[in-house]
């Protein structure tokens, strides 16, 4: 072969290579391009599918708590309560899946509605408290440790004291010592007057786990119906003799159950009668009470003056439940002045819900907290949130693994 | 013995074969660049597009009102301030919640007032509004503005921070089903009791463009419904 057809030959190679490099040059640019637009569409795939599932869990959430019948006591053994088995259970939907639980609002204290005396049986300091206080109370000046809007005003950014309750429950993290770590994470450093829960310093509830917002359920009888309102009319309630009848006439205006048990002539048999038939006031809705029946231990404790013992014996009656508030007077320890000081606290039935949901797309989770009240049988989202944590398995005591699942779609891939 | 070589017939199809394939691979090459381009922009233009929906859908459906018809700091009026409707469009103002708490305050220990000055508020109700016209004094922006505010201090009409959401939407205007009909107002202001409406269909123009967007937005925590519409609401329409 001559050198000039070698050179030839060579040309034509480095013509067909360059040809060949520019061509995938261009095929890379655009399959780098495409790959960019694909993983923002797949980000955006991922949220909308995330969405859709928090969507599907509410909307099952809703219909579970529709179905509650009205005028029945709050049990843990109703449906609503197992529906998802405590966030055990996965909901399989196609490649996704999503956990959930609802919880009764009146399982935790309401931050609108806690006295003194029982925040400061929980891990709080007392700036905190005065400060909460402060927040939530019209009178324009501060308790020694508290804030108003002298000290909200020279923040850096500045705003003013609410001076009226709270309307959500992350709104603590604007009153004066309740930073988000404080709030959402056990307060180790802050000790209590009381064990809250069995158990060692670091297994203490957070703040977070123990308040809850908009809590509280309507003022019925064992029957259903609403109770008779103790500041009109006559009293002829079966139960509760006429002297004592003409003890709470004489004693108005009432305002709390106390005052009626704290009268003369008033037993153990009618403090059961007058807790189970008549309300302290004309409201038909009871806002801010704690349910016997879904009560946490640390709730239960953080009441002011309950007896350990006496705690420990509601919990123990939550697995057949209380129907009427005046079965409180069935449990041991809870008689006269005792009853009296914790019987204001409680209710058994309630209208406010917390439903949990985690939804699982590919590796990413999130979550939802979403608030709903039921009234007349018809349920209503009031509020939904994000929580703080990504992941709040642990805040929400679920296990890692779920223990069952429900497929309410085959993968169809 | 002679040497073989190329003929000047052989030399003259090569070469023509040679410019088609050269100028063949450059058309193409142009095309494709062309294709490329158009569709970058095409992509970027829908992205923006996207990216806008979603945060103004985020955004209203972050609304709600407060559970206590008293509390002044909720609300969700269209032209909270008087004479505010211009020619470019219409302000919405409300009361939002749902924000999660930002990560790095969660797993601060700095005291309450260095993460004050360090992270601004957190939590609680904030107030948003969304509209085409700067607020206060400060230099005039121009596009979808949206101004926020927290706590809201029961002030719909000023307050907070105004930044641009988009600076390619030209107008705005919004309109609120009320379970019943879609309707052009909605004051909480003058309701009895405040409710949200059920969707919010939002009309916007971008720069460039000579037809109108629209886009609806349900929201979750409205209680009006084709069953209970604001009508039935003791005349709060």
């Amino acid at each position: 072969m001559s050198r000039r057809a070698g050179r030839r030959r060579g040309s034509a190679f480095i013509f067909v290579l360059a040809t060949v490099v520019g061509l995938v040059a261009l095929l890379a640019g655009l399959a780098s391009s495409q790959r960019t637009d694909i993983r923002a569409a797949s980000a955006r795939s991922q949220a909308l599918r995330s969405k859709l599932l928090i969507d599907s869990a509410v909307a099952r959430a809703l219909a579970e708590l529709s179905i509650i019948e009205e005028g029945a006591p709050t049990l843990l053994s109703d449906e609503w309560a197992q529906l998802g088995t405590q966030g055990d259970q996965d909901f399989v939907v196609g490649r996704d899946r999503f956990r959930m639980q609802i919880v009764d609002a009146s399982s935790q204290i309401d931050l609108n509605a806690a006295p003194r005396e029982q925040l400061e049986r929980l891990p709080m300091t007392t700036e905190q408290i005065d400060s909460l206080l402060d927040w939530r109370t019209t009178e324009t000046t501060p308790l020694a440790e508290g804030a108003k809007d002298d000290f909200y005003n020279a923040l850096s950014t500045p705003y003013n004291t609410a001076l009226r309750n709270f309307e959500t429950l992350d709104e603590i993290l604007l009153v004066r010592g309740f930073t988000a770590k404080r709030f959402y994470e056990p307060q180790t450093d802050v000790q209590t007057s009381v064990v809250l829960v069995s158990g060692s310093q670091d297994e203490q509830p957070s703040l977070s786990d123990l308040f809850l917002i908009h809590t509280g359920g309507p003022n019925l009888n064992d029957q259903g119906a609403a109770k008779t309102d103790a500041n009109t009319g006559n009293i002829q309630v079966p139960g509760i003799p006429p002297a004592v009848a003409l003890a709470i006439q004489g004693a108005r205006p009432i305002t709390t159950y106390s005052q009626m048990l704290n009268l003369p002539g008033v037993n153990t048999q009618v403090a059961e009668a007058i807790l189970n038939n008549l309300a302290p006031n004309a409201n038909p809705r009871q806002a801010g009470k704690i349910n016997l029946n879904t009560a946490t231990e640390a709730v239960l404790n953080s009441v002011p003056e309950m007896p350990a013992d006496a705690a420990q014996s509601i919990l123990s009656r939550q697995s057949t439940g209380f129907t009427a508030l005046g079965e409180l007077t069935s449990i041991p320890g809870l008689t006269g002045p005792a009853l009296a000081a914790v019987a204001d606290y409680f209710l058994v039935h309630s209208d406010t819900y917390l439903v949990r949901v985690l939804a699982q797309v590919g590796g990413k989770r999130t979550a939802a907290e979403i608030l709903v009240r039921v009234e007349g049988g018809l349920p209503r989202v009031l509020q939904r949130w994000t929580p703080p944590d990504e992941d709040p398995r642990i805040r929400w005591n679920w296990q890692d693994e779920t223990t069952s699942e429900v497929v309410l779609k085959e993968d169809s891939q | 013995m002679r040497r073989s070589a190329f003929t000047l017939l052989e030399l003259l199809v090569a070469a023509i074969i040679a410019v088609m394939v050269i100028a063949g691979s450059g058309l193409a090459y142009e095309s494709a660049i062309t294709t490329q381009a158009r569709h970058a922009a095409r992509v970027e233009q829908q992205n923006r597009i996207t990216k806008l929906e979603d945060r103004l859908t985020t955004l209203l459906q972050s609304a709600v009102l407060p559970i206590e018809n008293e509390n002044p700091a909720g609300y969700f009026i269209l032209n909270a301030l008087s004479g505010s409707t211009t020619q470019s469009g219409q302000r919405l103002v409300f009361s939002a919640f749902g924000d999660r708490v930002r990560w790095d305050a969660l797993r601060s220990d700095e005291d309450f007032e260095t993460q004050n000055q360090r992270y601004g508020t957190l939590g609680g109700l904030a107030e948003v509004e969304l509209g085409t016209e700067t607020i206060g004094e400060g230099t005039p922006q121009e596009g979808l503005l949206v101004r926020s505010q927290r706590p809201a201090d029961g002030d719909p009409t000023q307050g907070g921070e105004q930044e641009v959401l988009s600076a390619d939407v030209t107008s705005l205007e919004f309109e609120f089903y009320d379970g019943a009909n879609w309707i052009t107002e909605w004051d909480t202001q003058t309701q009895t009791t405040k409710r949200l409406p059920a969707a919010v269909r939002v009309t916007y123009l971008l720069d460039g463009e000579d037809q109108n967007r629209i886009l609806v937005v349900r929201l979750p925590e409205s209680d009006v419904t084709l069953e209970n519409p604001l009508t039935t609401d003791g005349g709060d329409e």
